[in-house]
């Protein structure tokens, strides 16, 4: 199965919150889609299921055109940032509705409904109602009814947004076991990028409706095209140097390097980060993010300097990406 | 807090009062309902209840008459408002603000000034003296506020909902068969009941539309027994079928009285 | 999607629209059924008929008069009575479900019962007054007393309907807009006027026309209290035209009465919606 977006826009109001997309998932390939709150990504999925229609472009599931079918007919899997279970039904039953619609048999349903309240884990629940259930459990039963349906493609929109951070790490090796080994692709949008790059193949960055970048998480890492892409991949976020001729140049905190005989910085703050500290320095090239080990304190003076293979350089005028290193 | 405890009683007192009047006038002799303060004799007697249930045709029958008719009236405006409903809570905004508005204006009517036209087609189609085909004027009435009622409890169902269940491959009628339905269901019986009332009521269309003496509704009936005799004094008999006419009245509003007052409250609120 | 409007808008256009129409067709064509409803153009001879007709005058005024004191109590007494049901009583619910009960009961039906009420010699009304030494009032007897009867009746009837909406716009004033009013420094009768009442304008508003137009096509409390006597000081023109129809048997006069009600319903209507969105300036004025 494969999924590919052509020219993909979509206007609302005179505002073109989607334009020019081209995208292609391959078979049984994760892309992530992400980027800050209101670029698009909700919007790219709901074009993707048929739930809104493109005003530009053409969308294709399998090298099927699909873009004038409804939703009712394509056969995608959505997992809603609200999970939206049918707040009326029990587990099994929101399970088994769109089994049944479909014609399948009591008996069938069953079977069906069974296999995956086990997979999922969620044999204990299977007559509760949503409103019984706890956030990690309803996005279970969300995955569990968009697996059911055995779809062509996978869309989950932020299904962890609503989760605390622990639920997040247990949860992520599970939907990677559920879903991404299958023969579908998946899109997971999310505006978390440590998400993204730790469920996804390719990520695919969107700011205001347009696609940055799309790649490799390490690839993103290694060679941003654009200052965009560089400042929202990695944390803590890259340095963005003062412009010398119209070149900004980028550096990453954690490429930064205490020496004996460098830049003259001083400790402003600093953070605990758990495996290492960030540390805010004052500089005659402004304030500086960079990462280290050992404990420094506040006000201390330190040197510091960089690998000139680790900078980045921008075109500060439009933002891309100067040189390869 | 006692001063509004005395006033609650003198409400409770001016709506029951008239009522508690014919009950007490329907177990009345007819020598006590002559003085109904006075110490009399004979004072109480079931003979105005006899007298009325074995009437021909007898009261029950009327009260059956307007069962059908509150029935089918309900069953028949819930089919056509829903989808109307549906229709109107995925309008736009300047759609859906217009289609109120007239909704709103046509229920402002007073229907009774259609009586006339409505007699011509009963009498033209030959529909008149059929309890089911009273129905369809009754929808039309109750229609308005239906749908008004019926397309807000849509709107405020939250969207997602229905796209999970598009995505799940419900078409529009399993749309709102398994999911809209059942979820507005406070609402829609809040407008089914409320419909009901309204038809029990209804009085000018069901007298012109229905003459045969076995069909008539509750209203009609009751008209009919006022209308016989305006100057003699069965007012025993008069009390006992209102009284026996409100019996079912009574127990609807006291046992579905949380869907009417939230229907109307509903409905007041959106309007 | 226009296709689920269909049925729907259908029928309340022809059940609505389909009389307008022919109504008007009515009036200007038709004449008694007795000479076998005529189809010939009258050259509007109902419509020069009605013009002098001294009885649809009479009752033109009697449903105006009918219309706008009944209202006019309805709305006080509904005030009254939401503001009570908006208090902490006990058994609330129930409180409320009772005094629903005279919208519940169908009209004839307490018709009916209000005749009896107001019957003399026999009704409590009258032993009341008797046992008071006043003598026999005759109210239904009376040409000068029966209206007043006939509002009463209504009154009782509809209070509890227009209540409840009242209530439910009562209970989305927030608490919070009287209690800074309290520290303020403002009384109660003063919250009432400058918190309740203009929050509550949009369903009084909505009360005001609903029951209005509701009230100028009164038909079924008339015609079995009174059969609209004595001496049809109780008519309505909705009983006027009933009876044109089907005693005199005049569908083209009675489709006359009807369309000029109609039209002197709509400028009732409007008038009483410019007052009543003019009150608050008149109020205004006068308490500053």
């Amino acid at each position: 199965m494969t999924l590919e977006l052509k020219n993909l826009g979509r206007c609302v109001r005179k505002n073109w919150i989607i334009r020019d997309l081209n995208l292609k998932v391959d078979h049984g390939e994760c892309l992530a889609i992400l980027g800050p709150s209101g670029c698009g990504k909700s919007s790219t999925l709901r074009l993707i299921a048929g739930l809104d229609r493109p005003d530009e472009g053409k969308v294709f599931i399998n090298n099927v055109d699909v873009t004038d079918i409804s939703p009712v007919k394509r056969n995608v899997g959505m997992v809603f940032q609200s999970y939206a279970l049918f707040p009326h039904l029990s587990v099994c039953s929101n399970l088994s509705l769109g089994l049944k619609v479909r014609g399948i048999g009591i008996k069938e349903q069953n079977i069906r409904v069974s296999k995956i309240l086990s997979l999922m884990q969620l044999e204990h629940l299977a007559k509760r109602i949503p409103a019984e259930l706890s956030g990690g459990q309803r996005q279970r039963v969300a995955l569990a009814r968009a697996l059911l349906r055995e779809p062509d493609v996978y869309l989950l929109d932020e299904p962890m947004s609503n989760l605390d951070a622990q639920l997040r790490e247990e949860l992520r090796p599970e939907i990677r076991r559920l879903i991404l080994n299958g023969e579908s692709p998946v899109l997971y949008v999310t505006h978390d990028q440590q998400e993204a790059m730790a469920m996804a193949n390719r990520v695919a960055v969107i700011k205001n409706g347009k696609l940055e970048q799309i790649a490799t998480p390490q690839e993103l890492y290694r060679n941003p095209n654009s200052i965009f892409v560089a400042s929202f991949i990695g944390r803590p976020q890259i340095n963005i140097l003062p412009t010398i001729d119209g070149v900004a140049t980028g550096i990453r905190p954690e490429h930064i390097k205490i020496v004996n005989d460098g830049i003259k910085c001083r400790v402003i703050h600093k953070e605990w980060l758990g495996t290492n500290q960030l540390l805010y320095l004052e500089s005659t090239l402004g304030t500086l993010r960079m990462t280290c080990d050992a404990g420094r304190e506040i006000a201390e003076e330190i040197n510091i300097n960089w690998d000139k293979k680790d900078e980045h350089s921008f075109d500060k005028s439009t933002g891309h990406t100067l040189n390869i290193n | 807090m006692k001063k509004n405890n005395f006033f609650v009683l003198i409400l409770l007192f001016w709506s029951l009062a008239p009522f508690f009047w014919q009950v007490y006038t329907s177990f009345s002799t007819t020598e006590s309902i002559t003085n109904p303060f006075s110490y009399v004799q004979n004072r109480w007697t079931l003979d105005n209840y006899i007298q009325v249930l074995t009437a021909n045709p007898p009261f029950w029958r009327y009260l059956l008459n307007s069962t059908i008719v509150g029935l089918s009236s309900t069953g028949l405006t819930l089919l056509i408002a829903t989808p109307a409903a549906y229709a109107i809570s995925k309008s736009s905004f300047h759609v859906e603000r217009i289609l109120r508005l007239l909704l709103l204006a046509v229920s402002l009517f007073p229907y009774v000034l259609l009586f006339l036209s409505l007699l011509e087609i009963a009498r033209v189609l030959g529909i008149g003296n059929n309890l089911l085909a009273l129905s369809i004027p009754y929808s039309a009435l109750s229609m308005p506020l239906a749908v008004l009622l019926l397309s807000s409890a849509f709107k405020d169902l939250p969207k997602d909902l229905e796209e999970a269940a598009r995505i799940e491959g419900l078409n529009l009628w399993q749309r709102l068969r398994w999911i809209l339905m059942p979820l507005s269901s406070p609402a829609i019986a809040s407008t089914g009941i409320i419909i009901f009332l309204f038809s029990w009521n209804e009085y000018p269309i069901a007298l012109t539309w229905i003459s045969e003496v076995e069909l008539i509704t509750l209203p009609v009936a009751i008209a009919r027994i006022a209308g016989s005799s305006l100057y003699s004094v069965p007012y025993g008999a008069y009390a006992s079928a209102t009284v026996l006419g409100s019996i079912p009245l009574i127990f609807i509003v006291l046992f579905f009285q949380r869907q009417i007052i939230s229907g109307l409250t509903q409905g007041a609120i959106k309007g | 999607m226009t296709l689920l409007f269909l049925p729907a808008g259908l029928l309340i256009i022809i059940v609505f629209g389909i009389p307008i129409v022919r109504y008007t067709w009515l009036s200007f064509h038709a004449s008694s059924v007795l000479t076998k409803l005529e189809v010939l153009p009258n050259n509007g001879a109902n419509w020069i008929r009605i013009l002098g007709d001294d009885r649809f005058w009479q009752d033109a005024y009697q449903t105006v008069r009918f219309a706008s004191i009944s209202v006019t109590i309805e709305i006080c007494l509904a005030i009254l009575i939401a503001l009570l049901l908006d208090q902490k009583i006990n058994n609330r619910g129930l409180v409320r479900a009772l005094s629903l009960l005279p919208w519940a009961l169908p009209t004839t039906i307490m018709a009916l019962g209000w005749r009896w009420i107001f019957n003399t010699p026999y009704g409590p009304i009258e032993k009341i007054f008797a046992t008071l030494g006043l003598g026999p009032l005759n109210i239904l007897s009376n040409p000068d007393t029966a209206w007043l009867a006939t509002i009463i009746a209504d009154v009782w009837k509809t209070t509890p309907f227009i209540a409840l909406i009242l209530l439910a716009g009562l209970q989305t004033i927030p608490n919070e807009l009287y209690e800074a009013f309290r520290l303020e420094g403002g009384g109660k009768l003063h919250a009432f006027q400058q918190i309740t009442l203009p929050m509550l304008k949009p369903y009084l508003i909505i009360s005001i026309l609903f029951r209005t137009a509701q009230a100028f096509g009164v038909f079924d409390l008339i015609q079995v209290m009174t059969g609209g006597g004595p001496a049809s000081s109780t008519e309505s023109l909705g009983l006027y035209a009933y009876l044109n129809a089907l005693r005199f048997l005049d569908f083209g006069y009675s489709a006359t009465i009807i369309l000029l009600t109609f039209i002197i319903l709509i400028i009732f209507t409007l008038l009483v919606w410019l007052l009543a969105s003019k009150a608050n300036s008149i109020r205004k004025a006068i308490t500053s």
